[in-house]
């Protein structure tokens, strides 16, 4: 862990995005590590801590690799999980305003359910609303709490926190 | 048996810390897509004074996260080559036509180690309902078994006693912890066939065994006593088990140069049991299983085992 944080404080090379999921049905040891060995896996992970009484994984990217989100969260599929919440920490840099509710990041445009836009080397923390990134129940209830319409449900959406 | 289920119920009472990697029953979770297991077992009990024991190896995959398939290869000294050559007498009644029957039961018989054979499982999640501590998964199981024993009683085992197919559901649930899994499943055996020379001419007659569908079926608990409290994935941990296992199954027939035989032998008969078997399991660095357990019948007994039972495992996957 002090290395993932660590690593975050380094200004020597450019910041590396750090994702943290919690996942639901992890109850063992050996289901943890079932789960980092699928995130291993992915040629943009430069390194996972499985908190297992938390039921956590923290992933660090590697800031040279094309970040695929969808990814990350296939490889809790595949190990035979699910995800309960995924968390980003990005900065201004790693993402492009294409409006004032749309963004694009990581190769994907998410539209802006609330929260402040992170500026200049000031990280913010942002929780991906999405098909497979929480449970479906959680997803519906915060999109009926944002009033979205049931057209635009199935876009990705983005919350600063 | 008072102070066993005095013993049960204590355990299912206190059973908070829970491991669901059961030794002798399959969860309905599946492997990680991609990822290969190894398993070696064996289980072995007094017959009278004669060991009878299984040795098997199982290759387990992940074919999706939903699908894992289980190949397994057994070796075991339970049959002998062929039926026993007396599995059927005959008299002559009055002096008449010759009145053929299943002999007795035998017990304590020696027969060399034999291959069996092999025997695949397609195990299908098709239901996951996770929580943060808690989830419900629902499993669909298909198996099939290339195994060509001389297996001359009715009870059936596909693993190693049975040619045959099989299919089935696993429901297992974890809550706060306390972990249960359920297994039902059916069994349709296939005959068994083969050439013998008849006792009184000496000329080759075909001798089939029809075994009667079967059910097998379980209740799996697991205890976590030690470990899997840090991040720490080389810390060691141990849990207790306790398995009830049954089956149950239909008359077999015996079948002799195209005659049906009648049966003297109980072995033949339909029957059902349920056996306890309590286990503990070490973990080692979270992917090394070695368990033991121990089996005793709580209701009937089986036809193809005596008590206790003893069964040990030790797995181990390849990520």
């Amino acid at each position: 862990m002090c290395f993932l944080f660590g690593g975050l404080q380094d200004p020597s090379w450019s910041q590396p995005v750090l994702v943290k999921m919690g996942i639901n049905g992890l109850t063992c040891s050996a289901c943890a590590r079932s789960v980092e060995m699928q995130i291993r896996k992915l040629p943009f992970v430069r390194d996972v801590v499985m908190d297992i009484a938390g039921t956590e994984a923290s992933v660090l990217i590697a800031p040279d690799r094309s970040f695929l989100p969808e990814k990350l969260m296939k490889a809790v599929y595949k190990a035979g999980f699910s995800v309960r919440d995924f968390r980003v920490r990005m900065n201004a840099s790693e993402f492009r305003v294409i409006s004032s509710n749309r963004l694009e990041w990581a190769g994907s445009e998410y539209i802006i359910l609330s929260g402040h836009l992170p500026d200049g080397r000031q990280g913010s923390e942002a929780r991906i609303i999405a098909r497979k990134y929480l449970p479906e129940s959680e997803r519906k209830e915060i999109l009926d709490s944002y009033s979205i319409d049931p057209q635009n449900r199935k876009s990705k959406f983005i919350l600063f926190l | 048996m008072r102070w066993l289920w005095i013993g049960c119920f204590l355990f299912l009472r206190t059973a908070l810390n829970a491991q669901e990697l059961f030794p002798l029953s399959e969860p309905a979770n599946t492997l990680p897509a991609g990822v290969l297991g190894l398993r070696l077992y064996s289980d072995g009990n007094y017959e009278i004074r004669t060991l009878k024991w299984m040795a098997g190896a199982r290759l387990m995959y992940g074919v999706t996260s939903r699908l894992s398939l289980y190949l397994s290869g057994t070796a075991s000294n339970h049959h002998s080559k062929k039926l026993p050559p007396d599995l059927v007498s005959h008299t002559h009644p009055s002096g008449g036509s010759p009145y053929y029957f299943t002999r007795q039961v035998l017990r304590g018989q020696v027969y060399p180690m034999n291959w069996n054979g092999f025997h695949l499982m397609a195990k299908y999640r098709f239901l996951n309902l996770d929580g943060k501590n808690s989830h419900l998964r629902m499993a669909l199981i298909a198996e099939g078994s290339l195994v060509k024993q001389a297996h001359d009683e009715a009870e059936p085992n596909l693993l190693h006693d049975n040619r045959g197919w099989g299919a089935g559901l696993i429901v297992s649930l974890l809550q706060n912890r306390f972990a249960a899994s359920m297994t039902l499943a059916g069994i349709l055996p296939s005959d068994y066939i083969e050439q013998s020379p008849d006792q009184i001419t000496g000329s080759p007659v075909e001798r089939r065994m029809s075994y009667g569908n079967g059910l097998r079926y379980s209740l799996s608990l697991g205890y976590l006593v030690q470990g899997n409290r840090t991040n720490d994935y080389d810390e060691p941990s141990t849990s207790l088990y306790l398995e009830l296992i049954g089956s149950s199954w239909g008359d077999a027939k015996f079948v002799y140069d195209g005659r049906s035989i009648p049966t003297e032998n109980p072995a033949f008969k339909a029957g059902y049991y349920l056996e306890i078997h309590p286990g503990i399991q070490r973990v080692i660095g979270s992917n090394l299983r070695m368990e033991l357990s121990v089996g005793f019948p709580l209701f009937h007994r089986s036809w193809v085992h005596y008590y206790p039972m003893y069964s040990l495992g030790i797995q181990r996957f390849f990520y």
